[in-house]
């Protein structure tokens, strides 16, 4: 099972549920396609700009890598990896 | 705020102000946005607070928890200098050492504190955070009488200090207490961790995040701003430029402040003056214009950049032929 994160900010767009369990092995892009099916297009909204582009206000670390530094959206997501979703908050 | 004249005549600039807070309680700018923040901890009767650093910041609040006696987690690279890493111990705080980069250890700090429901001062409570961040500017205009420069230079880690001066300006103007038209704004960053510096010199204004910083100004290693994007957009409205000179550089930059003005900074410091020394070769800042530097850090507490600049000296027996001899013979005259 993939595990999501999700942080509080980010909550609001599944109603407050802030850890997902997903059966499921793809690209990270069709893991939000799964996650967007079940809490519909408020949480695509949350995370993807109009154009698909992840939106600047999150990151997206997969099993605690910058998902930037990997492939970004076309990011491989193995069958037991846990995908975080922070808000993009940094530094001092 | 410290008119530099012996840095004008090395610049061959007409007027240099340091805005030096190496001297603030725990010697770096971070005492300002923490000031802010902790306040707001205690108004709202938080169980503790934090943050995630580079060091500086975890020295701040690690002294304001003190004061305020909230308990204290400051998540840090692990790798951090020995005077980063005692100074938050010694006033108290908790040092999680992270195993990583400062963006690995802000992510995990994050996760902590959503989790846990404390207070972190860069993170859940930054809008405050950044509040303290503008008193450089006010402190600026007044130590000024009043008047602001035509260019601050600004070191950039996460951005934030950049777009607070912007911020500032834009409330003195609006309260008619300056004229509409802001200083021009610059950011240094160094060469080996420049992800806002190669952001604002793209077409698209996105900062290009850095994997792994490598710098000897770790005060600046942030290679994921949080208000990257912000600053560029600062730094662009206000005709202002982003620079990124090199760790010799930098470090040339440190020397001289120390040595032209007994300053004696982190290479946060020494970036700036580097970029005003870069600016004034190629002319991106004019002769006749007022600049103010930010020196934002205090330069004990990175000792380990100098390596083997300064080894240590041998003893000499205390005879006048012995000093004669160490200095080389005796003066005449």
């Amino acid at each position: 099972m993939v595990r999501i994160v999700l942080a509080s900010p980010i909550a609001t767009a599944t109603g407050g549920e802030r850890e997902l369990e997903v059966d499921f092995q793809g690209t990270l892009r069709d893991l939000f396609d799964v996650v967007t099916t079940k809490y519909g297009r408020q949480f695509q909204q949350r995370i993807l700009e109009a154009d698909g582009a992840l939106r600047r206000f999150v990151n997206v670390y997969v099993n605690g890598e910058d998902a930037r530094f990997l492939a970004g959206l076309d990011t491989p997501i193995p069958r037991d990896a846990t995908v975080d979703l922070l808000p993009a908050i940094s530094g001092g | 705020m410290r008119r530099a004249r012996n840095l004008e005549r090395r610049t061959d600039t007409r007027e240099v102000w340091i805005k030096d807070d190496t001297v603030n309680p725990t010697l770096s700018f971070k005492d300002r946005p923490v000031a802010v923040a902790i306040a707001k901890a205690r108004e709202w009767s938080l169980p503790a607070v934090g943050c995630a650093s580079t060091g500086n910041l975890a020295a701040a609040v690690s002294a304001a928890a003190a004061k305020a006696r909230i308990p204290c987690y400051v998540f840090v690279p692990a790798s951090l200098e020995p005077a980063k890493l005692l100074l938050p111990r010694l006033y108290g705080g908790i040092v999680v050492p992270i195993d990583g980069t400062y963006d690995d250890a802000n992510r995990v700090a994050f996760q902590v504190a959503d989790q846990r429901g404390w207070g972190f001062v860069n993170l859940n409570l930054r809008p405050y955070y950044a509040e303290g961040s503008k008193t450089l500017l006010f402190e600026t205009w007044e130590q000024l009488g009043f008047e602001l420069p035509d260019v601050i230079v600004s070191p950039l880690g996460s951005g934030l200090l950049l777009t607070s001066l912007e911020k500032g300006h834009r409330e003195l103007s609006e309260l008619g207490e300056a004229p509409e038209r802001p200083p021009r704004l610059v950011g240094s960053q160094p060469a080996g961790c420049a992800p806002i510096v190669r952001g604002f010199e793209s077409a698209d204004g996105r900062p290009r995040p850095v994997r792994k910083p490598d710098t000897i100004a770790e005060s600046l290693a942030i290679g994921d701003p949080g208000s990257g994007f912000e600053a560029i957009q600062s730094i662009r409205e206000t005709h202002g430029f982003a620079d990124a000179p090199t760790d010799a550089e930098i470090l040339e930059g440190v020397r001289l402040l120390a040595r032209e003005e007994g300053v004696f900074s982190e290479p946060a410091g020494g970036t700036t003056v580097a970029t005003l020394k870069r600016a004034r070769e190629d002319g991106r800042i004019d002769r006749d214009e007022r600049v103010v530097l930010l020196v934002t850090g205090n330069g004990l507490k990175t000792p380990a950049v100098w390596g083997n600049a300064f080894p240590p000296l041998a003893p000499i027996p205390p005879t006048l032929a012995a000093v004669d001899a160490f200095l080389g013979g005796r003066a005449r005259g």
